[in-house]
């Protein structure tokens, strides 16, 4: 019994850096952005985030150009994989795995998103939009075995994704009655095509596979890492976007929007992303003209969005499902050189994020919480994002 | 100044970490419903707060329930930490050892959890995975301690088991001795139905659910069946239920505890 539990061990520690693992209440999304995420995952109804704001509801493309080339986009990881981290070395030395224990019911997950390059051009009244990223994201959890989540739970999903689309605006389209250009020049529309590569593993591992055995276990573990590593399933999933902007006056607007991203849905392995239709708004004021000065607190905006409105996750808790966010340029001179502030309040939990852009080099952080429990509040997990990138 | 605005810095960033993890709509949430009240007993096992689950046990799976049961006793993943350890100790004095338990009432918890189990799943095996190994193999050890507290001079766990502690043990099981049936009368209505239990009956229904998953995997994976642990198992589920109804006498469960015993002492050699 002795050996059997030290070999359990020595797995669990092998493949901790590998182990990929999705939770499944959690809200997995392809692309997730840094700084979208610091304001509280509120961007579709937001403009001028670039690739993350096209993403996010593709109506949103055409605002000014940027692109951005290899960018890390994000790299994400909880407290505890820095923790875990430490200790492994620490355990190595002292050849003492009991400490392994302490992290019971502690998810460790790591996320790294690449975008290899991304553009967004104005041309006239449309914007042509294409790119490609790609994402690998891990999680595994140790839990006590007499629990119906079994021993570990080893899942995750590796991603990449080209993609290419535009968005239209009305804005001087002749309907030829003047009322209803008045009315649908505000509008934008957008159809992003994603060509996605998927690749995943799910396994919940119990006390009983590993009393068969440690062959038994090294092949469960091997299996589940070659179905991560070998991206084979191709897929071709439309997103489409709505996008109403409504000047209230010189200084202040709305935006409206509705995005239906993933159309279709997305399998990845076991686990499956559902089409889900996003509602937001967004109102924005121009406060360095207020306080007069052209420098301070440009493109400031609240937002709002709900997301998947119909319900198509797993769950089916409306304030996980809430999105609240708001942006500012603290200082931007003439977008050369740009410090950001994102707040939010992302599925009832606060979310913190900050952006320095300095010509062409852009750096966002922002720390945030993601609800991996059945509803909001239940199992948060707090963590980190970071990008970097160099663009436009 | 340089140190203190470190300090500080550092002090908004701690402090914007723990907000991170503080829900603003928690108390809108709806919170009592299957799925959530599932995800809840899995983090509370994990936790060890076995006690929120027995408060109210009908509000979780069976399997966790029957997983709070165990754990509240002792016998959870902190005590294999200990067979991690480098020790002289056999595997079942560290496990005797570790397990304390003083209140008899979480035999009475125990039982119900099975009982539970056993109607749930009597006819199904799929998802009883998780317990049967765990649960059910932890729980027949847990006799062991019972039968200590029972103070019988018989078996005295203090010192490891031997053999013939082995054989009293299963003869109580089908012939319990005074003083052990008066324990289990003193905690009473176990299954909460009306009737006295008896001890087999009550680690039966975990038995129960042991074998079949046993079989299962051998059914599924014939492959595995070639592993030593497997076959050996195999042997005492055939012995177990000869006639392969499901139904377990006290007398075949007290045979399986020899064999389980004499197993586990053998490999932990």
């Amino acid at each position: 019994m002795k050996k059997i539990l030290y070999i359990l061990t020595v797995l669990s520690i092998t493949y901790f850096g590998f182990g990929a693992t999705l939770q499944p209440y959690e809200h997995i999304n392809l692309f997730q952005g840094a700084f979208s995420t610091g304001m509280g995952k509120a961007t579709t109804a937001v403009k001028g985030l670039g690739t993350e704001s096209f993403l996010a509801n593709p109506a949103n493309g055409g605002e000014k150009f940027s692109f951005d080339i290899i960018s890390i986009n994000p790299f994400q990881f909880n407290n505890t994989t820095l923790q875990l981290l430490r200790d492994i070395q620490e355990m190595q030395q002292t050849q003492d795995f009991t400490k392994l224990f302490d992290y019971i019911g502690t998810p460790v997950n790591a996320r790294l998103g690449v975008n290899l390059i991304g553009f967004n051009i104005p041309i006239y009244d449309f914007s042509l939009n294409f790119g490609i990223f790609a994402t690998v994201y891990a999680y595994l959890e140790v839990h006590n075995p007499l629990s119906t989540a079994g021993l570990l739970d080893l899942l995750g999903f590796s991603a990449a994704s080209f993609f290419i689309g535009t968005s239209y605006s009305f804005k001087h389209l002749d309907f030829g009655n003047p009322e209803v250009n008045k009315y649908l020049s505000n509008l934008s529309v957008g159809l992003n095509m994603k060509f996605v590569f998927t690749g995943a593993l799910n396994r919940k591992i119990t006390l009983g596979d590993v009393l068969l055995g440690s062959d038994h276990l090294n092949k469960i573990i091997s299996e589940e890492l070659s179905k991560l590593t070998a991206i084979t399933n191709l897929l071709l999933k439309p997103d489409i976007g709505l996008s109403y902007e409504l000047p209230i006056d010189e200084m202040q607007k709305v935006n409206f929007g509705l995005s239906i991203l993933n159309i279709g849905g997305i399998p990845i392995g076991d686990f499956y992303i559902p089409t889900t239709f996003n509602l937001g708004a967004a109102y924005s004021y121009d406060l360095s003209t207020l306080i007069g000065n052209r420098m301070l607190l440009k493109n400031t905006s609240v937002s709002l969005d709900f997301h998947d409105i119909f319900f198509q996750r797993k769950d089916k808790d409306f304030f996980k499902r809430l999105h609240i966010g708001l942006k500012t340029d603290l200082a931007n001179l003439n977008d050369i050189i740009v410090v950001s502030l994102g707040l939010g309040i992302s599925q009832g939990y606060p979310t913190f994020g900050v952006g320095f852009k300095l010509a062409t080099f852009k750096i966002n952080y922002s720390i945030s919480a993601e609800e991996l429990g059945v509803y909001a509040g239940q199992d948060p997990d707090v963590r980190q994002n970071i990008s970097i990138s160099i663009g436009w | 100044m340089r140190y203190a605005y470190s300090l500080i810095l550092l002090f908004i960033f701690s402090l914007m970490l723990a907000s991170c993890a503080v829900n603003l709509f928690s108390p809108l949430a709806a919170k009592d419903y299957p799925e959530a009240n599932q995800y809840q007993a899995q983090s509370l096992i994990d936790q060890g707060k076995y006690d929120e689950i027995l408060k109210d046990p009908d509000k979780y799976p069976a399997q966790d329930n029957v997983a709070a049961a165990l754990g509240i006793m002792g016998f959870d993943l902190k005590l294999l930490t200990n067979f991690l350890k480098p020790t002289t100790n056999s595997s079942l004095d560290i496990l005797l050892g570790w397990t304390d338990i003083k209140d008899t009432n979480y035999i009475k918890d125990l039982g119900y959890a099975l009982n539970r189990l056993r109607n749930e799943y009597g006819s199904s095996i799929e998802k009883s995975i998780t317990l049967l190994l765990a649960g059910s193999a932890l729980s027949m050890l847990g006799l062991l301690i019972l039968a200590d507290i029972a103070n019988t001079n018989a078996i005295n766990t203090s010192d490891g088991i031997n053999e013939n502690e082995i054989d009293v043990l299963s003869y109580w099981l089908s012939n319990p001795p005074d003083n052990l049936t008066n324990l289990f009368r003193r905690i009473g209505d176990i299954n909460r139905d009306g009737q006295d239990e008896t001890i087999a009956g009550v680690i039966g229904g975990g038995f129960v659910n042991f074998f079949l998953g046993l079989q299962s995997i051998a059914s599924l994976s014939p492959e595995l069946t070639n592993a030593a642990i497997l076959t050996n198992l195999s042997n005492i589920i055939s012995s177990l239920d000869p006639d392969g109804d499901g139904i377990i006498s006290d007398t075949d469960v007290s045979n399986f505890i020899v064999s389980f015993l004499s197993n586990l002492t053998s490999s932990s050699n």
